[in-house]
C-alpha cells in the first residue's frame, strides 16, 4: 500500500509538467472557531501548483486582539529555517529553504492562537515570495488567493483540545566543528541541526567542559578555541524531551589542565595530613596514659 | 582506634582510585541522567576499527548485521566510507501464520524505516539526505542498481533527497520526494532513476565548432540532449557499457551569446528528471572548461571544502540582510545575502 503510494508520487514528480501556475500559500481551514481563552491551531500550507520550489518566505499577520502562545514546525517540508517562525508585534514572519527542492502541497508550519473576546477577526498573510529549484533562485508568482482566513471566536462553539502527543526523543544529529573565517577569521564554531517530528525543536543548548549548559544558536562561537574540551548539544522538544549529543574533544587536554588530576592530588595531600593527625594524637594518647599509670 | 584508622586509609585509598579512573577515562564519561547521549568523534576510516561517527570498519560491524538493521536475512559489508553497505541484504514483506477459522498471526516488522532502489551509474556511490542532511551513502552495482535500507527512524513527514557521483566526480542533480514513515512499518520507495551527469569540453566555442557534450548515466541506454537558444535544439546519444556518453554539436545553428544544455536518460520506458544544467558561451575563440580547478564550480560552497551544507547555510544565515558581505558569501552577486543566495545553494545542495 505504502510502496504503491510512494510509486505514484514519484510517477506524478516525474511526468507533472513544469505548469507555470502561481505557488498558493493557504490556510487548511478557509474558516476557524474558536472558544475565548482557549487555544486554536491554525496550519500554514503550500501548494506549489506543479513547480519545483526549494526557498520561501513571508509574513502571517495576527489581529492585535489574538495572542499568539506558540508555533510547531514539526513535519514541515522546510528542512532549515533561514529566519525560524517567530512572532514579533503580531507578525510571524518566516524564511527558509527546502535543499532539491518541494512539489506538491505541505505544511509549513503551526500556530496556537488564543482569543481575549468574542467577535470575528480575519487572519491573513502577507509578502510571501517562492523561488524556483533552478538554480537561479527564479522568483515564482505567488497567489494571493486564500492568503486569508476568517476566525469567529464565540463564548459557547465547542473547543477541541490541543494536547501535545509527543514522547519521542529529537533525531540524532552530528554537530560540526569548523573555522568559519566569513564570519570571524580563525574562530571555530560549533554547527548543528536536528529535526522533531512529533513537535519540532523548541531550542538548543551547549555545555562546554565544566561550564553549564546554556541556550545556544548555531552557527556557535566556542568559548573554548583550545578545541581539547568535550563539548554537549541538547536539542530539547516542544514536549520537552532531550537528545543530547556529546562531541569528543580535538585535541588532548595538557595534564596539568585536567580536572581529576587536582582530585588525585588534595586527595593525597588530605590523607597524608589526617595520617599524621592520627598518628599524633595516637602518640599523644599514648603519653596520657603513661602519665596516668 | 586502629579500625577507625584503617577505615580513613580505605577511604582515602578509593578516593584515590576513583581519581585516578576518572583521570583516565574522563573522556567517556557523561553526567546525564534524562537524555540520551550520543557522542560524536573524529574517527580514522580504514583502520579495521569501528569508531564514532563510523557505520562500520573493515570488518568490525559493532554487532550490527542485516537482521539487527530490520532486513530478514543476508550479508552486512562496509564500504570506502565506512558507510553499512546494505546491498546484499534482503528485506521479506510479513507473513500471515495459520488462517482458516483459527484466527490467524501477523509477523509485523519491529522497525520503522524506509527503504529506497533505483538506476543511478555503475558502481556510483549514492547519497541519501534526510531533511537536507546527509543520512546514508551506498554503492550502486555494475548494472547501476542501488538499494538503500534507513531503520529505527522516527515516524512521520521526510523530505528525502539522492544523488550520485560519475567517475569524474560530477553529481547528479538531486532527486527529490515527500515520504510519510509509518510506525513499525518500512515504506518502500522504488524506481528512483538518477538524473546524468553532464559537462561540456569548453566554457567558450568559437561559433561553428563543435562543442562536446558528455557525462555518465545508466549503461547501454538512450540519452536526450537539451541545447538551450533562442530556438531550443535536440540531440541523442548512446550510452556504453560504463554509461558514459558523449555528443558533439554543431555550434554553427547557435546565435552568439551565453547557453546551457542539459540532458536526461531513458531506459526500458522508463525516463531520469533532467540533469543539472551546464553553461557555455558561443564566442569568437575556444576556451577549454578546466574542471574542478577551484571551489568556484560549485555555486554555494562558500568555504570551498566541495560540498555545499549546514557549515555553508550557517555562514550566509549569518550575513542575510547584512551590509557587505564577502564575495563567495554573496552567491548571486548583487550586493546582498538574500533568499534568492539561499535558492541556488539549496539548489547545489550536497549535505
Amino acid at each position: 500500500m505504502i510502496k504503491g503510494a510512494v510509486k505514484i508520487l514519484l510517477l506524478l514528480g516525474l511526468i507533472w509538467p513544469l505548469s507555470g501556475q502561481a505557488a498558493l500559500f493557504y490556510f487548511e481551514d478557509k474558516q476557524n472557531s474558536a472558544v475565548v481563552g482557549q487555544d486554536t491551531s491554525i496550519t500554514l500550507k503550500i501548494d506549489t501548483q506543479g513547480q519545483l520550489i526549494n526557498a520561501i518566505e513571508g509574513d502571517v499577520l495576527l489581529p492585535s486582539d489574538l495572542q499568539l502562545v506558540d508555533i510547531f514546525d514539526n513535519g514541515s517540508i522546510i528542512s532549515f529555517w533561514v529566519e525560524k517562525p517567530e512572532n514579533k508585534n503580531n507578525i510571524v514572519h518566516f524564511s527558509g529553504i527546502t535543499p532539491g527542492g518541494f512539489m506538491g502541497q505541505g505544511i509549513l508550519f503551526k500556530i496556537l492562537v488564543k482569543a481575549g473576546s468574542s467577535g470575528s477577526r480575519q487572519i491573513t498573510l502577507g509578502n510571501l515570495s517562492a523561488y524556483l529549484s533552478d538554480g537561479q533562485g527564479t522568483n515564482v508568482i505567488v497567489s494571493s488567493q486564500s492568503a486569508q482566513m476568517d476566525f469567529i471566536i464565540s463564548e459557547e462553539a465547542p473547543a477541541i483540545e490541543i494536547k501535545i502527543n509527543d514522547n519521542e526523543r529529537p533525531e540524532d544529529f552530528t554537530p560540526i566543528i569548523s573555522r568559519l573565517d566569513q564570519i570571524e577569521p580563525g574562530i571555530y564554531f560549533l554547527i548543528f541541526a536536528t529535526q522533531d517530528k512529533g513537535s519540532g525543536i523548541d531550542y538548543y543548548e551547549v555545555r562546554e567542559g565544566w561550564y553549564n549548559y546554556q541556550l545556544a544558536l548555531s552557527p556557535y562561537r566556542l568559548k573554548n578555541q583550545e578545541l581539547n574540551q568535550d563539548i554537549f548539544v541538547k536539542a530539547v522538544d516542544k514536549a520537552g524531551n532531550e537528545r543530547v549529543v556529546k562531541v569528543l574533544a580535538l585535541y588532548d587536554k595538557a595534564w596539568y589542565e585536567n580536572f581529576w588530576f587536582y582530585v588525585i592530588m588534595i586527595s593525597v595531600v588530605i590523607s597524608l595530613f589526617l595520617g599524621k593527625k592520627i598518628k599524633l594524637l595516637r602518640h599523644h594518647g599514648r603519653s596520657t596514659n603513661k602519665n596516668k599509670s | 582506634m586502629k579500625k577507625h584508622d584503617l577505615m580513613v586509609n580505605l577511604f582515602f585509598l578509593l578516593t584515590i582510585v576513583l581519581a585516578i579512573v576518572f583521570f583516565i577515562f574522563s573522556k567517556e564519561i557523561v553526567f546525564s541522567s534524562d537524555s540520551v547521549v550520543t557522542t560524536v568523534q573524529i574517527s580514522v576510516c580504514g583502520n579495521g576499527v569501528k569508531e564514532g561517527g563510523e557505520d562500520c570498519d573493515t570488518n568490525d560491524f559493532g554487532g550490527v548485521s542485516c537482521t539487527s538493521l530490520g532486513y530478514t536475512s543476508g550479508t552486512l559489508t562496509c564500504d570506502a566510507a565506512c558507510d553499512y553497505v546494505t546491498s546484499a541484504c534482503i528485506y521479506t514483506a510479513p507473513v500471515i501464520i495459520g488462517g482458516g477459522g483459527g484466527g490467524s498471526t501477523v509477523l509485523l516488522p519491529t522497525v520503522t524505516g524506509v527503504s529506497f532502489s533505483g538506476k543511478a551509474y555503475p558502481s556510483s556511490e549514492v547519497t541519501v539526505l534526510k531533511d537536507g542532511q546527509i543520512i546514508s551513502m551506498t554503492m550502486a552495482g555494475p548494472d547501476a542498481n542501488f538499494l538503500v535500507s534507513l531503520s529505527n527512524i522516527s515516524a512521520g513527514n521526510y523530505i528525502f533527497a539522492l544523488y550520485t557521483e560519475d567517475s569524474q566526480g560530477l553529481r547528479s542533480s538531486l532527486f527529490t520526494f515527500q515520504v510519510y514513515v509509518t510506525f513499525g512499518a518500512i515504506s518502500t520507495v522504488s524506481g528512483i532513476f538518477l538524473s546524468p551527469t553532464i559537462t561540456a569540453d569548453k566554457v567558450e566555442v568559437k561559433k561553428g565548432d563543435n562543442l562536446a557534450i558528455f557525462g555518465q548515466t545508466t549503461p547501454n541506454s538512450q540519452v536526450s540532449i537539451l541545447v538551450n537558444s533562442s530556438q531550443d535544439f535536440f540531440a541523442s546519444a548512446s550510452t556504453d557499457e560504463s554509461g558514459a556518453y558523449l555528443y558533439n554539436f554543431d555550434t554553427s545553428v547557435l546565435e552568439e551569446g551565453d547557453h546551457s544544455t542539459k540532458s536526461k536518460v531513458t531506459l526500458n520506458s522508463a525516463t531520469s528528471n533532467y540533469s543539472t544544467a551546464v553553461g557555455f558561451l558561443v564566442g569568437d575563440k575556444n576556451v577549454s572548461r578546466q574542471p574542478g580547478a577551484d571551489c568556484g564550480n560549485l555555486r554555494g560552497d562558500i568555504n570551498c571544502d566541495g560540498k555545499v551544507n549546514l557549515v555553508d547555510f550557517s555562514i550566509a544565515a549569518y550575513w542575510y540582510r547584512r551590509t557587505n558581505p564577502p564575495i563567495r558569501v554573496d552567491i548571486n552577486g548583487d550586493g546582498q545575502v538574500s533568499l534568492v543566495d539561499f535558492s541556488i545553494m539549496a539548489y547545489n545542495w550536497t549535505g
